[in-house]
């Protein structure tokens, strides 16, 4: 439908044309007024029919006339016998299948044909499925075929398993797999359901797709349907919902629940209740760390009024309640503390693999850098590389992963941003399946990030250093609930956005980044607590001084400039 | 042994957006009536006329069109039932609905409409699932989802549809690569995805969709001569740029696409573009650059 380059013809040629084309538009209009009559006097039949079969075999597209037809049709399977009814729609079929034949990417088409079938008085859903062979062996990624073959294969009753076989047919025979890859991630978890509910597939099956999917990449290694399809074999399944951290303060009187996907709480949420010493607190107001959403997996709320200091030792308990799960997680504050923390003891990164799993990945990665010898510069083998050392030990490959993501920078320059921030979200992984996010102080300078993953698993850190990297966007940060002292030095950060509420920031450092307007510091106006800032090396402190720059931060009592 | 990667051939390249050409071809679409292809896509007339707008407006041109014109083949094409259809003397449908609103909005002349007819068409094309059907004759597609959800968003009258619902439905044509398509079952596309990520922005579901995964996917669409394909293995188009750079920054991740490479694409594809479908995506598109 979208033009391609325009010849230069001659200006005969162009004439010729445009007489040619004025012919076709005046007998398609000529005939679309008569069908336009004939429709609003009610007439349904053999003319109606051939005039708009006519106009529908060139101009597929326009539904009015589909419209049009279908009521015709309607009207004579009302009134015809059976037989004559029957064939009718056949004749219908005939007709359909050779606009496919000219326009095999019609939705009109397809649509009409799917409400042909469901009208039909005995609809042959074999000849059905053979159309749909036919079509996608002159275009296998024809995605209008393949969804009507699913209503056809929905219909008719065809199983999972048949449907299964016909994409191992497809994929050992043709190259440009992709739709049937896809299909057969659909079909795997119906016909070898995972017995833990999850909705994923068996894992002795999937690990048997690994040997599919490889044999594939080796006949081809530029089919990017099977990395695709590789990619999501490696991947976890769908995120359970659980409370990963519970964390109390005394000043403020506060606690942080972390979970381990965003969820809303209160009405039409999930639950999230609270008891302090046996005690379950009535009125809590549950705050998102990401105020612009009414989803988050950081919530937190006031104990004010409910922890006393010089106490001994205070009980706090939290209970999540959600269709999908029930948790009660409790935590102590001793009489001397003024903080505590209850967390999670599952790694982050690594769920547990089989042995049989562990086998097959590195068995996979021995592959991949086969491939890569033979191919150095193939991205897909260096991508998968990285992707299998993840799965299968994050820290002890992770200088490796560092190498392979910066060779691709090189090799597919065109996603060197993705790498990049890619790099980023694997060295916080890093950070966290080291469990560095329980200590007070978190460093994570010098090291090329681009972008500032997971942090909502920072919330309990006071002390945090991101200097000397290229973090230009802060939006993240609205989850540091805890932090007191940020040092952003030598990033290149153009605004504050995301600092703003941030509850218990006193010092904030932002050296030589690329502030360069009053309106990047104005979200600081909303830190309350924040004392000391140090904003050297900013674009912005050429055009302001301190004077006007403590008009937008007056609770300043010490500014660098 | 292998596949040829499909792409296009590296042409001259000019390395300007033709402005004044660009505004003059819609212009002059405007009043070519007679025009083989204006007849010819009378079927679509009404997104069509949108398309071309957001163009000039987009360009600061929007003054060289006739509001008035405009607004009154909208008026004419609403129909009893309250949906509006493509154009005169075509059936109403959920696509040139949503076009009309549009339009509407642009100039700000809803009130030019029976607006609660229109929301009780389009709500009414809401299925037990969640889905939306195109119009009377059942055609079920992500894209009538996201074409109810921006129409009724734009009425502030989302309360006429059931929302949950209507996302319930968009989240289970979620597929294994992080894509979507136009039912539960379909494969990615590119058009698919950016009405499935419209349907979450407009309700605030955006952190149901795995950004890094999908962004990954969408950025894989770009192919060596920096133009942008709708899925992979298939040829670029300038209309794919849309929906991809659109869908890219629905979820922060515009800059995962080579900025540089994309603009020289477009470029070189600007002395081409031959067909009025083609051009006002193209004018649309430079709010990435």
């Amino acid at each position: 439908m979208h033009g391609r380059l325009k010849v230069r013809t001659t200006a005969e040629q162009q004439e010729l044309k445009r007489q040619e084309r004025t012919q076709k538009l005046n007998k398609f209009q000529a005939g679309f007024n008569r069908a336009s009559q004939k429709r609003l006097n009610k007439e349904y039949d053999k003319e109606s029919l051939l005039i708009t079969g006519q106009l529908l075999a060139a101009n597929p597209d326009v539904s009015t006339l589909w419209n049009y037809r279908r009521e015709i049709i309607q009207h004579l399977l009302d009134v015809k016998p059976k037989e004559e009814a029957q064939l009718l729609c056949s004749e219908e079929q005939e007709f359909l299948e050779a606009c496919l034949r000219v326009n095999p990417k019609s939705y009109g088409v397809w649509h009409h044909r799917s409400w042909l079938l469901n009208k039909m008085p005995t609809p042959d859903w074999k000849t059905e499925l053979q159309l749909c062979n036919k079509f996608l062996e002159y275009d296998e990624r024809n995605f209008h075929c393949w969804d009507y073959r699913r209503f056809v294969v929905k219909q008719s009753g065809v199983s999972a398993e048949e449907e299964l076989e016909f994409t191992s047919d497809k994929i050992s025979s043709n190259f440009s797999n992709y739709s049937s890859w896809y299909y057969r991630s659909k079909l795997l978890p119906v016909v070898h359901p995972s017995p833990d509910g999850s909705g994923r597939a068996a894992e002795d099956v999937l690990l048997k797709e690994f040997q599919l999917v490889q044999n594939a990449f080796f006949t081809d290694p530029n089919d990017q349907s099977a990395w695709f399809y590789h990619r999501w074999l490696l991947g976890k399944g769908e995120q359970k919902l659980e409370v990963d951290c519970l964390y109390v303060s005394l000043d403020p009187p506060k606690i942080i629940v972390r979970l381990t996907k965003p969820v809303k709480v209160g009405s039409n949420g999930v639950a999230l209740s609270v008891s302090v010493q046996g005690k379950q607190l009535s009125n809590v107001h549950w705050q998102n760390s990401a105020s612009s959403s009414l989803y988050g997996s950081l919530w937190e709320c006031s104990l004010q009024d409910h922890l006393v200091h010089g106490s001994d030792c205070q009980d706090i308990a939290v209970e999540l309640n959600s269709s999908e799960h029930t948790q009660l997680v409790t935590c102590a504050l001793g009489a001397d503390q003024s903080e505590a923390k209850a967390v999670s003891s599952s790694s982050f990164c690594c769920s547990e693999m089989t042995a049989a799993k562990t086998e097959t990945l590195t068995n996979e990665l021995e592959s991949c850098k086969q491939l890569e010898e033979l191919e150095p510069n193939n991205k897909w083998a260096l991508l998968t590389i990285v992707l299998l050392m993840r799965a299968i030990d994050p820290l002890r490959y992770q200088d490796d992963t560092s190498r392979y993501i910066e060779k691709l920078q090189d090799v597919d320059s065109v996603r060197r941003n993705y790498y990049r921030d890619l790099e980023s979200k694997y060295k916080i992984e890093n950070l966290l399946e080291r469990r560095l996010h329980y200590e007070n102080c978190v460093e994570l300078n010098g090291i090329a990030l681009t972008a500032l993953y997971y942090m909502e698993y920072l919330a309990t850190v006071s002390e945090i250093d991101f200097s000397s990297n290229k973090l230009s966007s802060l939006g993240q940060c609205c989850h540091l609930r805890c932090v007191k002292c940020l040092v952003l030095d030598d990033n290149v950060i153009v605004s504050c956005d995301g600092l703003q509420g941030l509850p218990l920031l006193e010092d904030l450092s932002l050296r030589n980044n690329n502030i360069s307007t009053i309106e990047g510091l104005q979200p600081l106006n909303a830190c309350a607590q924040l004392r000391k800032l140090a904003i050297n090396g900013n674009p912005v402190t050429q055009t302001h001084d301190c004077e006007q720059l403590k008009l937008v931060i007056p609770q300043l009592s010490y500014l660098s400039h | 042994m292998g596949t040829a990667a499909k792409d296009v051939i590296d042409v001259q390249q000019p390395n300007n957006l033709l402005l004044d050409k660009h505004v003059e071809y819609i212009c002059a679409y405007e009043n070519k009536k007679d025009d083989y292809e204006y007849v010819m896509t009378e079927y679509l007339r009404m997104s069509g006329i949108y398309w071309c707008i957001t163009a000039m407006d987009l360009m600061g041109h929007l003054h060289k069109m006739t509001a008035e014109d405009i607004i009154k083949v909208v008026k004419k094409c609403q129909h009893e039932c309250g949906g509006v259809s493509p154009s005169e003397g075509h059936d109403p449908h959920l696509l040139y609905t949503l076009s009309a609103v549009q339009i509407l909005c642009t100039y700000d002349a809803l009130d030019v409409v029976d607006v609660d007819g229109l929301v009780l068409y389009v709500s009414a094309l809401q299925q037990e699932d969640g889905s939306f059907v195109g119009d009377m004759w059942g055609e079920v597609d992500t894209r009538f989802s996201f074409c109810a959800l921006a129409c009724l968003a734009l009425l502030h009258r989302l309360d006429a549809v059931d929302v949950e619902k209507a996302i319930e439905f968009v989240l289970s044509c979620k597929n294994f690569d992080g894509g979507f398509g136009t039912k539960p079952g379909s494969e990615s596309h590119a058009g698919q995805i950016y009405c499935c990520l419209g349907v979450l922005a407009i309700t605030g579901r955006l952190h149901e969709v795995d950004a890094d995964l999908l962004g990954w996917w969408l950025c894989e669409r770009q192919l060596p001569s920096g133009g942008l394909n709708g899925r992979p293995e298939k040829l670029p188009d300038v209309c794919y740029s849309w929906w991809v750079l659109s869908s890219l920054a629905m979820i922060g991740k515009l800059h995962w696409i080579d900025r540089v490479r994309a603009v020289s694409y477009r470029s070189s594809s600007s002395t081409e573009i031959s067909t009025s479908l083609s051009l006002p995506f193209f004018i649309s598109e430079s709010v990435y650059f």
